[in-house]
């Protein structure tokens, strides 16, 4: 568990260069990376389907990113799209592809399908969690 | 309100919506902060913005200011899209003339990038590290690392170039030959690694999975054109690289009898 934290803490890191997120943002960019893949792996493990676990794995990522969000004063897209890095269905669309390419239509078929849904599921994770963030939002500031 | 000066806060508004979509805004984030720096100086424009252009037209009294802009995205540079957005909240809340909104957006404009070996660096360590995530061994994610780094940076040269489908086309041949060649190196060294775990892994800094999740996000919200422009973008992304690799492990095939 701790391996898979560190594992997907600098691959996102990693991905927060090439989408050129502030220097000063990386550390908490990475800590979505991280806990959101830990959520989906653990859940994987218990035997959850790769969609409903995507969907909680992102799920943690957005609000992880709203609160930094608030915190750091930057939109939260800045944590989001490093955030759902590790969980993003790339390597799915990569193989149905080259499924296709190979002729396997079946198995071009099955992982382009699930590819779609996972993709459609962590967008509308993302979208609730946001959704959230802005409900939420005028309460904080009247606490303060 | 005097003809000028309404123009200058259209150009503004349009400046900033530019900037903030050739560097990987959302549409919608670029139509809100359009018409919030408008509405701020008192000007209500309809404004239409799709991944590759921006329609902005402003009414008044019989006056048609009507703005066209064709974008060409290049890069995803969140930080520039964070400091546009700073500066609009900056530029609604304050009395900021039009020429220091222009100074300060030119400003945000030339914010540096990161030097070409950070890229290759980072894009290096994602790649390593997706390898180890998807159970790959030490010796593979550092095969992964390696094939990563030399990626990237052919593919940032080649992008004053070349379009993106030629780009990745490119990207993921190469990325196929490199991880086979440090196969045959690392053989001769008696270790075997597996192909498909390095291939995996070290194309993820090209894969375009989160322009496709993006492209769910557009539509969820209700914006179809840049959801279907972006979805289609990634797809051919996709079929591009797997084009690539493609062609080097049938050629493999063709060779060896084995992938």
């Amino acid at each position: 568990m701790i391996l898979n934290f560190i594992y997907a803490f600098f691959a996102s890191i990693g991905f927060s260069v090439l989408f050129n997120i502030p220097r000063k943002e990386m550390l908490y960019a990475g800590l979505c990376g991280g806990f959101g893949w830990v959520v989906h792996t653990q859940l994987q493990d218990k035997g959850l389907s790769v969609i409903f676990t995507s969907f909680i794995g992102a799920l943690i990522v957005g609000i992880l990113s709203e609160i930094f969000a608030k915190q750091r004063k930057m939109p939260a897209t800045v944590f989001v799209i490093p955030g759902i890095i590790p969980l993003v269905p790339g390597y799915g669309l990569y193989f149905s592809m080259l499924s296709i390419i190979e002729k396997n239509y079946d198995e071009a078929t099955r992982v382009g399908f699930e590819t779609l849904i996972v993709a459609s599921v962590i967008a509308s994770a993302i979208i609730i969690a946001t959704t959230f963030g802005k409900l939420i939002k005028p309460q904080i500031y009247k606490k303060q | 309100m005097e003809k000028n000066n309404i123009q200058r806060i259209l150009e503004v508004a349009i400046f900033a919506g530019r900037i903030m979509l050739e560097n990987g805004a959302e549409t919608s984030r670029v139509e809100d902060t359009i018409n919030r720096i408008c509405l701020s100086r008192g000007i209500k424009v309809e404004n239409f913005t799709i991944p590759t252009g921006i329609f902005l037209s402003y009414n008044e009294e019989g006056m048609h200011y009507p703005y066209i802009i064709r974008t060409k995205s290049v890069t995803i540079d969140l930080e520039i899209i964070a400091k546009v957005n700073a500066f609009s909240r900056q530029f609604v809340s304050s009395d900021m003339t039009t020429e220091e909104a222009q100074v300060l957006l030119e400003e945000i404009m030339k914010t540096p990038h990161y030097p070409l070996w950070m890229y290759a660096l980072s894009g290096g360590i994602a790649g390593g590290f997706f390898t180890l995530s998807f159970g790959g061994t030490a010796l593979e994610a550092l095969a992964a690392f390696i094939t990563s780094c030399s990626v990237v940076i052919i593919v940032k040269l080649m992008a004053n170039y070349t379009g993106s489908f030629v780009r990745n086309i490119a990207g993921g041949l190469l990325n196929a030959l490199i991880a086979l060649l440090l196969i045959q190196i690392f053989e001769a060294f008696g270790q075997t690694l597996m192909l498909s775990k390095i291939v995996i892994g070290s194309l993820m800094p090209l894969v375009p999975g989160v322009a496709m999740t993006n492209a769910f996000r557009d539509s969820i919200s209700g914006d179809f054109v840049s959801g279907v422009s972006k979805l289609t973008e990634a797809l051919l992304i996709a079929v591009a690289i797997a084009l690539g690799v493609g062609v080097v492990l049938h050629l493999k095939f063709l060779w060896t009898g084995s992938v």
